[in-house]
């Protein structure tokens, strides 16, 4: 297992990178009204699903920490988020460098622009109070209700093309694109997927070295009662 | 159609290929540290 995620994970994930941006940059055809600029999409939206998906585990995995009090499912959490503020960081960039040749703007406040926006700071919130709390177990519990809290924000983010008058475009689905530009979407998608993989398997083993050094490490409020 | 544009194309690839580099380095050597920290502990 560990050698499935220590070499052959990030060895697939580079290489489905490779193809999946190779095919997208240089064999895909030019898209009709965006011209090449549209090719930003092999990396815009992956993405935006893997942060999708790294946000949706966080919860998932906070969820479980409030009923049933594992360390281990507060230590994925933290991994998962942090890899989708990665993941976040990389769609707004991207979708910022995109909005400005289409739209002629680097940003607007766009319903699902402000919303990714949200999902972003919710996120880097989460993570930046988890550095606050000393004791592992209060910081568990905060740093899973936070997650759950900004958890709301992602059926905003994916919904806000349909309920609101967006300037992004709606979801495309494969019976709207063409197949010559679906396959590197689908292979870069799965590039991303397995590069989250990898990171939230190392992210994890760090988590769990950096608890045991904590509880390794003299509790100074109790040394303080002591003396 | 807009002409041109491979300037963004290449700026949003760049970005992204950095961004993924610098996080997966810092994953790496996070961890390696660590590592040796727990063997010496041991040793």
């Amino acid at each position: 297992m560990k050698l499935l995620t220590g070499k052959i994970i990030p060895i697939i994930a580079l290489g489905l990178l490779f193809a999946g941006h190779y095919i997208g940059l240089f064999i895909a055809p030019t898209e009709r009204m965006m011209g090449d600029v549209y090719r930003i999409i092999y990396t815009h939206v992956p993405a935006a699903w893997i942060c999708l998906i790294a946000y949706t585990l966080t919860f998932f995995a906070s969820v479980y920490y409030l009923f049933r009090n594992k360390m281990g499912a507060d230590i994925f959490a933290e991994a998962s988020a942090e890899i989708g503020v990665m993941f976040n960081a990389i769609l707004l960039i991207t979708g910022s460098i995109w909005g400005k040749p289409t739209w002629g703007v680097w940003w607007t406040w766009d319903p699902r622009l402000t919303t990714a926006a949200i999902m972003f700071f919710a996120f880097i919130g989460y993570l930046a109070l988890r550095r606050f709390i000393n004791d592992p177990e209060r910081r568990a519990t905060w740093g899973s209700v936070v997650a759950i809290l900004a958890f709301i924000d992602l059926p905003l983010v994916w919904y806000s093309v349909k309920w609101w008058n967006s300037l992004h475009q709606l979801q495309s689905t494969p019976q709207t694109v063409d197949a010559a530009m679906v396959t590197p979407l689908r292979i870069s998608a799965f590039a991303f997927l397995f590069l989250y993989i990898w990171m939230v398997q190392v992210r994890y083993q760090i988590g769990v070295k950096r608890l045991e050094q904590e509880q390794a490490l003299p509790n100074p409020i109790a040394q303080g009662e002591q003396s | 159609m807009i002409e041109g544009g491979w300037s963004f194309v290449w700026s949003a690839f760049g970005i992204s290929w950095i961004t993924l580099l610098g996080y997966g380095l810092y994953l790496f050597f996070t961890a390696s540290a660590l590592n040796n920290e727990s063997e010496e502990e041991q040793t």
